[in-house]
């Protein structure tokens, strides 16, 4: 579903990945972890195409399609969900009608028509229950006032409305108290399916005793220097990651 | 040039879609202005020696001013001696009788405006009267309105069927020799409207006005005036449009409205005046005066959306004369390409426990220009007052400015002023996390905008924010309200 | 334009000073001069109809009969001259240039001249030797040829003070400058000086300079400064402006600074005493990644009228820049703040901050305000805001129920409002001057209050 294949990316001119390689397969969840500066974010932005992510080197393919050459809506109609470590507030934009017109730029994309309001609506509603969303907060504008848990609740809530083929979420813990953490744990592990991707970007192992990955790949100066399954998390627990800057490379 | 930049230049660029011409046979002035020209069209508009000697005197003191350059706006001095100063559609002897009896191509011009001014007028509820070039030609809803004891008319008519009204309230706000533009307005004003709402009357629907200038090189100047007699409420629309041309046509309206104790106006602007093209040439001059006088509890509400005119050059004001009178100012204004426009309000808190409120938005593009300058003044008597003022610029593209220039004079502790303002450009953190979701990039742009402007929009009436979305060049649904 | 008369007599006055220089300066000083006092005459004063000027009427100064006086009056008796540099100084020590009106005085002043990296001198002394380092930089930035005053202060060069700081040399004391206006009742003609300040901050050089105004006696003066700062790639310069003088002094005064790269400034100015003072503080950030910050309190009493107009002018990208300006207003005192700041295109990646906050604790005090933000490039991130209001009523019963007295807890309110500004002040012993100057001003409660 997702390959990519030695790239090389700079950020205002300074290297940030330096021959990453990784293949996801439909239905598997990948869990990166690494060090602060390690490129983590880094990859999420160059999959997810933002301005001032320079690949130099290297592939990237989505369903056998050439990312590079997609704006970041298109790889989003795709099916590239991306949940932000920081989701940024947009005042006076209303959250549903966000996430409206989200939806229908991708259904048209793919040739659906327009939900209608009413339709919409309804879809709001299930998806909300799933991550125990307050429907006032759903009616605010896009995150403005919302707490780090609230947000976090917010991109869950979006993915599940937008259902992607691909999702990446950056530090989807980070802020979280254990309660929140469960309840976001819940709302994604209803989300996972056999056709439904997921890279999970995680500094810490506790968001893997919720969310079970079946891969870990450890990332350490803009590459992958180990994979494993899940036992490899436990390592990362009981050592740290200075050990592995030693290892060579996977 | 980033893709934003371009995003939005799209959007800025996007065609003037009112700018077609109609072909209605105009009585037309020649070009100048004297004292036989203030004579001229008083004598067309049949009116009663006291409204000449007010024009001439209007007109006399003109002759003395200079014209104000304060204003953060450039352009090549303006001939007045070039200028038209009257221009009505020739219609049958005597004018229109009714909307039946108007010219259809002028109808047809007001359906191609989108203006309910005919059936739909009905259907939306709302009462019109419709300014072209400087004739009022159509109101509708009269007879109804009048069941009420609401006056709503072309002022022309009101001169003649309710003299005492006007000449009482005609420049008790806006004097003859309040400014260049309102003097120069008083001298050579042609038609506009005039309403009044009895004691204790609220207005049951919407009133209208949609200006329109149609013939070349002729000046606009319209005069509005609106009283609110003691605890009435009227809520009041004005739109503006003009065809494309390439010499500058210069508008200069006067709006005066009264809000005697305890009444309310709110009164609602969309102007979209024919701002020029890309290269800044042509568009509209655009020199407004306009103020309202609070009494004892009375409230004035001006809503703006500014997104024509080459230049605009307007503050309006309230006077917050009786006590507990209350005054908002809320403002979007959108300059693209070579526009200028140097708006902002006024608020002059004389009475006890006076408030006032201003937001305004403005979002530059372009080579534009943009100023917000606002004065708020409290006056030694004006125990309690109170004023929050907030200015916030979005700057879309390196080459256009913003600019915020405020003045603040108080003069009694008691009173509490705050002012803030910002501004930024749109952030690259939220432009991305919109096409993250999936939505283009003027689409993105256009979303934020409206976020950015929406405390304001949402003040419009329903009516008008329609359109007002539209001209911010946005789809809105659902985002505003 | 102001009537001609009033020119007239300023016009006479320039000339006679021209006389008496005849031959004493350098020829490029002459010039300068001579270009100034052509440019203060086609400028004339400026009235109310200037934009900058709308809130202040300079007619005292006009109208007024003011003299040039180039004898310093006569100040031997050391138990007057130690308490008039204590109350300009309080515990503050360091190297100093003692002005007596506008005039260098060798007795009182200590050069310092044991401080490496540190050259003070009388500007009288500059000129003489056409320092070359003082005929590069003096009047290259106040503006005489659209300032009035600046104009008019250049038609009397003649003294003041040079403040020249080497390359990476820190200084630690404070570079004292002290102002003393001593005017005899007797004359008709008031007293008027115009003395120059010059501040050469060498590249990544650290110092700091507090300057200080006091009048010796009640007579009216007229003190016309102007200062030019430049501040060279990777300096850091605090200057500190303490203006204490009496009611019946009109003060005005213009300074430019200049920051190159990576350069710092920070600029604080105390009103307390005049009749009358306008200061144009211009600072233009002209290297990348520059940083400065304008600070001013006025506490005014009686008549008292400050006008303080800022300008900010970010003329490259990636500076900062933040202005806090306050004002306590009792009595009939009225104080204005114009606070500019200006982004100039391609200045990318600015920001700046700008707050003006008047407390008014009289019913016939006037605060006036005009923040502005003139911005012609789109990276960029400035805010201004600005608030009027009296002591906060909740506060005050707060304190009166804790059995604090109305007077005092305004008092104690007052000073907590006011000394934001002081406490910003790192020199221990200014900030401790400055805030018992604030006290005193505020009256006896608040030091017991406070004590």
């Amino acid at each position: 579903m997702l390959e990519i294949k030695d790239v090389h990316a700079t950020v205002g001119g300074s290297e940030i990945l330096n021959g990453l390689s990784l293949t996801v397969n439909p239905g598997e969840v990948h869990a990166i972890m690494g060090p602060n500066g390690s490129g983590k974010s880094t990859l999420s932005n160059v999959i997810t195409g933002r301005d001032g992510y320079e690949v130099t080197q290297g592939s990237l393919s989505f369903e056998g399609k050439n990312l590079l050459e997609m704006p970041p809506e298109i790889r989003a109609r795709e099916g590239i969900f991306l949940s932000f470590q920081y989701p940024v507030e947009i005042p006076g934009v209303n959250n549903t009608y966000f996430l409206k017109a989200a939806l229908n730029a991708k259904r048209e994309h793919h040739g659906l028509e327009a939900l209608d309001a009413i339709d919409f609506l309804d879809l709001a509603k299930e998806k909300r229950e799933l991550v125990e969303l307050d429907e006032k907060l759903a009616n605010r504008n896009v995150n403005e006032g919302f707490s780090g848990g609230e947000k976090k609740r917010n991109e869950i809530f979006q993915m599940a409305v937008l259902e992607p083929k691909l999702a990446i979420l950056d530090e989807v813990d980070s802020g979280l108290d254990i309660d929140a953490l469960r309840v976001i744990a819940k709302g994604i592990n209803s989300l996972r399916s056999p056709e439904r991707s997921m890279i999970l970007i995680t500094h810490y192992q506790r968001l893997l005793d919720y969310i079970q990955p079946d891969f870990i790949h450890v990332l350490s100066e803009g590459r992958i220097v180990r994979s494993g399954g899940k036992e490899l998390a436990l390592e990362l627990e009981e050592k740290g990651y200075s050990w592995l800057e030693k290892e060579p490379a996977a | 040039m980033s893709d934003e930049n371009r995003a939005l230049q799209e959007l800025a660029d996007s065609d003037y879609k009112y700018g077609f011409v109609s072909d209605i046979e105009a009585d037309t002035l020649p070009p100048g202005l004297n004292e036989e020209t203030v004579a001229f069209i008083s004598a067309k508009k049949e009116e009663p020696a006291w409204l000449l000697d007010w024009r001439m005197k209007a007109y006399r003191h003109w002759l003395k001013m200079e014209e104000p350059t304060w204003a953060h706006v450039g352009y090549p001095p303006i001939d007045y001696q070039g200028v038209s100063y009257y221009s009505a559609p020739k219609s049958p002897e005597d004018g229109p009788k009714s909307l039946d009896e108007v010219d259809p191509e002028l109808l047809a011009t007001y359906e191609k405006l989108g203006i309910p001014l005919h059936e739909r007028a009905a259907l939306a509820g709302i009462a019109v009267d419709a300014v072209f070039d400087s004739v009022s030609v159509a109101t509708t809803f009269k007879d109804e309105l009048s069941k009420k004891g609401i006056i709503f008319g072309s002022f022309s008519d009101s001169v003649k069927e309710h003299p005492d009204l006007i000449r009482k309230y005609l420049g008790s706000v806006v004097p003859q020799g309040d400014n260049f533009f309102a003097a120069l307005n008083s001298a050579v004003f042609s038609d506009g409207s005039f309403c009044y709402i009895p004691k204790g009357v609220r207005c049951p629907m919407e009133l209208s006005t949609y200006f329109r200038i149609n013939a070349a090189t002729v000046g606009q100047f319209e005069r509005t005036l609106l009283v609110a007699d003691e605890d009435a409420y009227v809520s009041y629309l004005e739109g503006c449009t003009a065809p494309m041309r390439d010499e500058n046509q210069l508008h200069a309206a006067v709006v005066e409205l009264v809000a005697l104790d305890g009444a309310q106006i709110k009164y609602s602007t969309v102007q979209n005046w024919y701002p020029g093209n890309k290269d800044g040439v042509g568009g509209i001059y655009n020199f407004v005066t306009k103020r309202g006088k609070c009494m004892n509890r009375a409230k004035i509400s001006w809503t703006q959306v500014e997104t024509g005119s080459a230049i605009t050059w307007k503050y309006p004001s309230c006077i917050l004369q009786g006590d507990d009178s209350v005054g908002e100012f809320y403002s979007v204004a959108m300059t693209a390409n070579h526009q200028q426009a140097d708006t902002g309000s006024k608020m002059i808190h004389i009475g006890k426990n006076t408030k006032s409120h201003i937001i305004s938005k403005g979002i530059s593009s372009g080579k534009s220009e943009q100023a917000y300058r606002g004065l708020v003044k409290i006056q030694r008597g004006a125990t309690g007052a109170r004023n929050y003022s907030q200015c916030d610029s979005l700057l879309l593209g390196d080459q256009c400015g913003a600019h915020t220039f405020p003045y603040i004079e108080v003069k009694n502790p008691s009173s509490v002023v705050e002012h803030e303002a910002s501004t930024s450009k749109i952030s690259e953190d939220q432009l991305f996390y919109c096409q993250q979701r999936g939505l283009s990039q003027e689409d993105s742009v256009s979303m934020i905008v409206n976020g950015f402007c929406k405390e304001v929009l949402k003040e419009l009436p329903m009516e008008f924010a329609v359109e007002a979305q539209a001209l911010l060049g946005v789809s809105l649904e659902g985002a505003v309200g | 334009m102001s009537t001609g008369n009033a020119m007239g007599h300023f016009l006479n006055e320039i000339e006679k000073f021209d006389d008496q220089q005849a031959g004493t300066q350098p020829a490029w000083v002459g010039t300068l001069r001579e270009f100034a006092a052509e440019r203060f005459d086609q400028l004339g004063f400026p009235s109310t109809k200037h934009e900058e000027w709308r809130w202040t009427n300079i007619s005292s100064v006009s109208q007024g009969h003011f003299a040039y006086s180039a004898q310093p009056a006569n100040l031997d008796e050391p138990e007057i001259l130690r308490s008039a540099l204590r109350s300009a100084l309080g515990e503050v020590s360091g190297p100093r240039v003692v002005l007596v009106n506008g005039s260098f005085s060798p007795a009182l002043s200590d050069l310092g001249a044991n401080i490496k990296g540190l050259r003070l001198l009388s500007l009288a002394e500059a000129l003489e030797e056409s320092d070359p380092r003082v005929e590069a930089h003096l009047c290259r930035y106040a503006n005489s040829n659209e300032l009035a005053f600046a104009a008019l202060n250049t038609a009397f060069l003649k003294d003041g003070a040079v403040i020249e700081i080497d390359e990476s040399a820190c200084i630690d004391a404070p570079i004292c400058i002290v102002s003393l206006i001593s005017a005899s009742k007797k004359s008709d003609l008031s007293l008027a000086s115009y003395p120059r300040l010059l501040i050469l901050a060498g590249s990544n050089s650290r110092a700091t300079v507090v300057e200080s105004t006091i009048n010796l006696g009640e007579a009216e003066s007229f003190l016309n400064t102007v200062s030019e700062v430049v501040v060279d790639e990777g300096a850091s310069l605090t200057h500190v402006r303490l203006q204490n003088t009496n009611r019946q002094n009109l003060q005005v005064s213009t300074l430019q600074a200049r920051l190159a790269e990576q350069s710092r400034y920070a600029l604080t100015t105390f009103s307390l005493g005049g009749a009358l003072t306008r200061n144009d503080l211009t600072v233009k950030l002209a290297g990348p990644e520059a940083s400065c910050e304008v600070n001013g309190l006025c506490l005014l009493q009686q008549k008292q009228h400050v006008d303080n107009n800022v300008i900010v002018d970010h003329a490259v990208p990636e500076c900062t820049s933040s202005q806090i300006f306050k004002a306590v207003l009792d009595d009939e005192s009225r104080s204005i703040f114009s606070g500019k700041v200006i982004v100039q295109p391609d200045a990318q990646k600015t920001f700046a901050e700008q707050s003006n906050r008047s407390l008014l604790l009289s019913d016939r005090a006037e605060s006036d305000s005009r923040p502005q933000l003139e911005i012609y490039a789109d990276d960029v991130k400035c805010s201004h805001g600005a608030t009027t209001g009296s002591l906060n009523e909740e506060a005050l019963f707060y304190l009166r129920s804790r059995g604090i007295s109305p007077e005092t807890a305004r008092v104690l309110l007052t000073e907590a409002f006011a000394r934001e500004i002081a406490d910003n002040i790192e020199l221990e012993s200014l900030r401790e001057h400055v805030l018992q100057l604030l006290r005193e001003k505020l009256g006896e409660d608040a030091v017991e209050a406070v004590a």
